[in-house]
């Protein structure tokens, strides 16, 4: 601590120093003064994307958007600056700002492979894949699409339900030599689109070009078991847990696969692993439900299918397991029919469940 | 020299020089002695003189003096001769008389020699008659004093000392200032206190102490003093005495001991002690004779046995002079008192009073200590302590006193005189003792170290050495700190007592100690010890048998086995035998063990089963046996495994152990599905013991594995004798229900039939379910017995028949029914409905008639059709009951699936009801541009 004698000498110091001509001590370090001229130019766009590159670089992303934002705002020709803000945004969790900012970067420049695959992935994301498929198939009207939108245009032809135009977009893909990175995408669509075979090679090839992704594992799996080949789906199945225990797709379809081989104890287990895992995914419970009913535990079955109708109330095969457990196995007439109604209002084109309704009430005549 | 003698001698000296021509000297005449009355004589120092003078001339011419008788002749012819002047005579006799003295006393010496015996009347005959003729002629001459003088001498010599007394008494009478007047009261004292006139001799014996000549007055006072005593008037006695004690350097030295051993006596008969205590404190001039006195009274005492008081006097002197030096003669009578008094614990209180009297530091010690009574004292101190410490720690052995005296009287023994000497080191060894026997084992164990290692002494050097051992050792049982002193006590004993046949025993103390306190490497190397330095000797032989312990707990089992085994060759003591037996038995087991937990279990093994084989009796054995079965199945070979526990129960059969090893390698045979072992061992568990609690449960469970291996034959029997040895149990029903099974697998129906039968008929409780299945069973006969029956030939009859079976077996599945057991209801209804399903179609597939037309063919059929449909409906609703049965009981069993499957297929309105699956298919996600991958 300081002695009172010296703090006295070191304030009569300061105040000396204080009476030396300036008003206060500065705050911090002053800027450079620019010289004389340059302070009236205004800011060049590129300029501004160099600061954005820089921001963004050093992983601050706010100043990286208002920079690019300013770039693009002197040149809104700058495709740059929208992609700069594009990536940006989307780091800031900004998904809507950076879908805007990828379609101006597509449509100023026609494409390339990063703003397709962003601009689908974030229009799914956002459910309007639909309209970026549209948006996509516009960009070469014309002309065959390149190997990277017609991927693009594939996958967004699967996620909106169209596995035949998915498939000829991405065989197309398969075709030009991008087999191997689309190999897992061209599987699915093969898959989807009734080809089990062809899904194998693809599947083949996914998981040589990527073993360690458990996905190219559970597509082979897949395309194991749409032949029939249950035993190595249930290996690829495993080979696909093994590299992660807790992969979704995997445990669902082994399960699946345990239950068409009569294995109920292991289907059963899988089935609630895969819940667990993913509690928000009915597809689980509804197998789990058809699990609990041939063992015979059918109010246990009827709980299973109303849990997956409580995370996916639209689950239509929820809907119909749950009417036949009613009606076949508990004897509840009533409800069974309410959720035939309920399955026909998702699949009306359904031809077994109207007779179902009307045999429902038949028997519960009967019965009286 | 009497004082008379030595006047005589001067006489006689004088009469040497006496001018007798060439004759021998006459006694001369004293001066002035010419007749006329004597002048006081000369002193007794001028006699002295004189006679000295005289005696000498006497001997310097003796060639030339005549001859004594010459001269007797001579005088007498002097005296007879008439010329002699009277006058001369006197003189004359004096000398004959003198003469005559001379040869007396020759002759007497002579006599005394042994030469001639001389009677007391004989003596100085003639002497005394020339002395009393002298007296007698002439009373009033000079000389007659002398004959006086003479004669009290002479007659006192003859012992006439009446007649002495009355010469001395003329020469006084005479000459009272004679110069032999203290002489002659002396002489006359004498002769009365010898007489027994005590009186008499008080009156000589105070003339000469009152008034005499000094060198006189002491030995007065002394005969004054006894002639008091014996007058028993004792103050004046004492004060007699106490005047001869208190006389200073004027008496003589002997006289002065003489005085006290008398004034001593004295005082004993005037009041002993107190009587002493009150002349010193009257006197206390003579307090330096103090000691003295009380030693000579203590002994007086003692001498007349009073030795009580002997004891008192001793110990008041020594109270009172605490530094005289006659301290230590003092203790020696008391110590004698007491030894006559047996007063044993008198005399040890005394002595253990000594180190204080006489120690280092005491007023005794500091006067004496350094000079030659110093030696003394250490003596008897040395003794006197020695037998106190002895005695107290005796009687205390005895439970009569306290160990702490004795230890107080060791410890000060030894820090005076050292444990160096025998008697010394003998204390030491005492003393340790004694510390023992007072629980002080600490300080006795180094006392005991102490005698073990005494350089000076051996005596007691193992001894010390052993008991040192024993004292640490049951201090170490409270503290097991001191084991490292135990172990140098026990090496200790082997250093210092090499030779001792005792060493092999020690030595295997300290390795059975050492080994006790886990310090198993340190009591192996003592062990190997004792068995290479003293082989052949017992605890060597011991030693072997603890040398295998020792590599036992190190867990070097291998070493063990072959210590243990060694050691059993050697011919060990009858009590070790079995445990060296066990040790083998263990090592080996510990072999297979530590092995077994490397992972190396058929190795280990090896040794298990080694044991197995050598003792196969063995409690180890039997856990070797289930460790090698366990290390069996480890290695995947069940079979072996099992095949081991069987052995196990072969070995200790009938024991727990076999009862287990059996219910274990049953439950192997199960895992392999070994049904034909598994109702091996069990049927061997049940032979054990059928008696047992549980031997129902056994049985069963073999039928059923009897019934599991497919033996048919054997699953009937064990089935029957269930149901013959336990009437009782619930499951008979069961037994003869599953008998039932057997048989009719056999093809044995008929009995099959009467066992379902007697099945159905058994009553109690928990018995209906199996009367159920019995039910069922009798059902199914019925059931198979109406599938044969084919409706072909006499269609009536068939029919009739096959309906007949059909009623019959929907009876027993009624009553199967009817017993609330789902899985029975459910297989009953199913039955039941697959019968009418099966009545249907023989129905349908019957024999047509051969000889109908057409149309009444396709009548016959419409009726056909029209009697089966029915049937279907029936069948239907057995499936209908069967499946709501099922939803109200909650059951699901195959035979509820078998209903659905049916209904579905009879009734696939109602029933037919595909599910839908849900499999997961995931679009994947679009690969990142430029990815790898192509």
């Amino acid at each position: 601590m300081m002695r009172p004698g010296i703090a006295l000498l070191v304030l009569a110091c300061l105040a000396v120093a204080g009476c030396g001509g300036r008003a206060a001590a500065p705050r911090g370090p002053e800027p450079p003064r620019p010289l004389l001229g340059e302070a009236t130019r205004p800011a060049l766009p590129a300029e501004r994307l160099g600061e954005a590159r820089a921001a963004l670089a050093r992983g601050e992303y706010a100043r990286a958007a208002d920079a690019a934002r300013e770039a693009r705002a002197l040149n809104p020709s700058l495709v740059e600056a929208w992609r700069v803000e594009a990536r940006a945004r989307q780091a800031l969790g900004d998904p809507a700002g950076s879908l805007e900012a990828w379609e101006r970067v597509i449509s100023l420049s026609g494409g390339d492979p990063e703003a397709f695959r962003a601009y689908a992935a974030l229009a799914a994301g956002l459910g309007r894949a639909e309209q970026a498929r549209a948006r996509l198939r516009e960009v070469r009207p014309d002309g065959p699409p390149s190997p990277a939108l017609a991927a693009t245009l594939g996958w967004l032809a699967l996620r909106t339900g169209r596995p035949g135009e998915a498939r000829e977009l991405l065989e197309a893909v398969w075709a030009s030599g991008e087999a191997g990175r689309y190999a897992a995408l061209v599987g699915r669509a093969r898959l989807l689109a009734g080809d089990p075979a062809g899904a194998a090679a693809a599947a083949d090839r996914a998981v040589e070009a990527r073993p360690r992704d458990p996905a190219g594992w559970t597509l082979r799996g897949d395309a194991a078991r749409a032949r029939g080949l249950l035993a190595a789906a249930r290996s690829d199945y495993e080979r696909a847990l093994a590299i992660d225990p807790g992969h979704y797709p995997a445990l669902v379809n082994l399960a699946v696969t345990h239950l068409d081989q009569g294995d109920l104890e292991r289907a059963e287990a899988r089935f609630r692993r895969a819940a667990e895992v993913r509690p928000g995914r009915p597809e689980a419970w509804n197998d789990l439900g058809l699990v609990l009913r041939s063992r015979g535990r059918f109010r246990e079955a009827r709980d299973a299918y109303l849990r997956a109708l409580e995370v996916d109330p639209s689950f239509a095969p929820a809907l119909r397991n749950l009417g036949i457990c009613l009606e076949k196995y508990l004897g509840d007439a009533d409800r069974a029919v309410e959720a035939y109604r309920r399955y026909l209002e998702l699949r009306p084109g359904d031809p077994e469940v109207p007779r179902w309704i009307k045999a429902a009430a038949r028997r519960k005549e009967e019965a009286r | 020299m009497r004082w008379g003698t030595l006047v005589l001698l001067a006489a006689l000296a004088g009469c040497a020089g006496a001018p007798v021509g060439s004759g021998p000297p006459v006694p001369a005449v004293p001066p002035g002695d010419t007749g006329a009355p004597a002048e006081p004589g000369p002193s007794l120092e001028d006699a002295t003189w004189q006679a000295r003078a005289r005696l000498e001339a006497l001997r310097s011419v003796p060639s030339r003096a005549p001859r004594a008788g010459e001269l007797i002749r001579r005088y007498e012819a002097l005296l007879s001769r008439p010329g002699t002047p009277e006058a001369r005579k006197p003189e004359i006799l004096l000398r004959l008389a003198e003469l005559a003295y001379r040869e007396e006393e020759a002759a007497l010496q002579r006599a005394y020699a042994g030469e001639e015996p001389v009677s007391p009347a004989e003596r100085y005959r003639r002497a005394v008659g020339y002395y009393e003729r002298l007296v007698g002629a002439y009373p009033g001459s000079p000389q007659a004093l002398t004959a006086y003088y003479n004669l009290g001498y002479l007659y006192g010599e003859r012992g006439e000392w009446r007649r002495s007394a009355e010469a001395y008494r003329q020469v006084l009478a005479r000459d009272p200032r004679t110069p032999y007047g203290d002489e002659i009261h002396m002489r006359l004292g004498e002769a009365a206190f010898d007489a027994g006139d005590l009186d008499e001799a008080v009156a000589h014996y105070r003339a000469v102490a009152e008034g005499g000549k000094p060198e006189y007055r002491a030995s007065a006072l002394y005969k004054l003093g006894w002639c008091y005593f014996n007058l028993e008037r004792y103050p004046e006695a004492v004060e007699a005495f106490h005047r001869v004690l208190a006389g200073g350097g004027g008496s003589p030295e002997d006289l002065r001991r003489e005085t006290l051993e008398v004034m001593a006596k004295t005082l004993l008969d005037w009041g002993g002690l107190r009587a002493l205590r009150g002349y010193l404190e009257d006197h206390p001039e003579v307090r330096a004779q103090g000691p003295a006195l009380h030693l000579l009274l203590g002994d007086l005492f003692l001498e007349s046995s009073r030795y009580p008081e002997a004891v008192e006097a001793y110990a008041a002197g020594v109270e009172a002079y605490p530094a005289a030096a006659e301290c230590l003669a003092m203790e020696r009578g008391i110590m004698a008192a007491y030894r006559v008094l047996r007063d044993v614990e008198g005399a040890m209180e005394r002595r253990e009073s000594w180190p204080a009297r006489y120690g280092p530091g005491s007023p005794w010690d500091r006067a004496h200590g350094a000079g030659p009574l110093g030696a003394e004292r250490d003596a008897l101190v040395e003794e006197g302590l020695r037998l106190a410490a002895l005695y107290r720690h005796s009687r205390a052995q005895r439970g009569q006193g306290e160990l702490g005296r004795a230890l107080g009287l060791y410890r000060t023994y030894l820090e005076w005189f050292g444990d160096r000497t025998e008697e010394g080191y003998e204390v030491a060894y005492r003393y340790a003792g004694a510390l023992r026997e007072a629980g002080r084992l600490r300080e006795a164990a180094d006392a005991y170290r102490r005698v073990a290692e005494n350089p000076s002494q051996a005596g007691h050097r193992e001894d010390a050495s052993y008991r040192r051992i024993q004292v640490l050792a049951r201090m170490a049982r409270d503290d097991p700190s001191l084991l490292d002193e135990l172990v140098a006590a026990h090496e200790d004993y082997v250093r210092l007592n090499p030779g001792s046949p005792e060493v092999p025993r020690v030595l295997l103390d300290e390795g059975d100690r050492l080994l006790e306190a886990g310090r198993v490497e340190e009591s192996l190397g003592v062990y190997q010890r004792l068995a290479a330095g003293h082989p052949g000797t017992p605890e060597a032989v011991r030693a072997a048998g603890r040398i295998a312990r020792c590599h036992f707990r190190l867990g070097a089992y291998a070493e063990a086995e072959a210590a243990a085994r060694a050691a059993l060759g050697k011919g060990p003591p009858a009590d070790e035998v079995p445990a060296l037996r066990d040790l083998v038995v263990y090592s080996v087991f510990k072999q297979g063990e530590v092995l077994e937990a490397r992972g190396l279990r058929a190795e280990a093994n090896r040794h298990f089963l080694r044991l197995v084989e050598e003792f196969p009796r063995s409690e180890a054995a039997r856990i070797a046996l289930y460790r090698a079965a366990e290390n069996l199945r480890a290695l995947g070979r069940e079979r072996e495994a099992a095949g081991l526990l069987e052995r196990l129960a072969r070995l200790h059969r009938g024991s727990d152990h076999a009862r287990q090893a059996l219910l274990l390698s049953s439950r192997i045979h199960r895992g392999l599905g070994d049904w034909e072992g598994v109702a091996r061992d069990l049927e061997e568990l049940y032979r054990m013991d059928p008696g047992a609690r549980g031997a129902a449960d056994v049985l069963m469970e073999a039928a059923l594995a009897r019934e599991r291996a497919g033996d048919r034959a054997g699953a009937a029997r064990l089935l029957a004798a269930f149901a013959r040895e336990f009437r009782d149990d619930p499951r008979v029903a069961e037994a003869l229900y599953r008998e039932g099974l057997a048989l009719e697998g056999l093809g044995r129906t008929a009995e099959a039939e009467g066992r379902y039968l007697r099945a159905w008929e058994t009553g109690g409780d928990g018995s209906d379910h199996a009367r159920a299945r019995a039910a069922l069973a009798l059902a199914a006969l019925r059931l198979r017995a109406f599938r044969r029956v084919e409706l072909r030939g006499d269609l009536a009859e068939r029919l009739r028949e096959k309906e007949r079976l059909l009623e019959e077996a929907l009876g027993w599945l009624t009553r199967a029914a009817g017993l609330p057991y789902a899985d029975v209801v459910t297989e009953a209804l199913y039955r039941a409905g697959e019968a009418f399903e099966h009545m249907k179609e023989a129905i349908l597939r019957s024999e047509r008639p051969r000889d109908l037309s057409p149309a009444e063919l396709e009548e016959y059929e419409f009726l056909l059709e029209e009697r089966a449909f029915p049937l279907e409906e029936r069948a239907v609703g057995f499936y209908r009951k069967g499946v709501r049965a099922a939803r109200r009981w909650g059951v699901y069993d195959p035979w509820v699936a078998r209903m659905y499957a049916r209904l579905e297929d009879l009734v696939p309105w109602a029933y037919r009801r595909p599910e839908e699956p849900a499999v997961v298919s995931e679009v994947p996600a679009l690969p990142a541009p430029g990815g790898g991958g192509g």
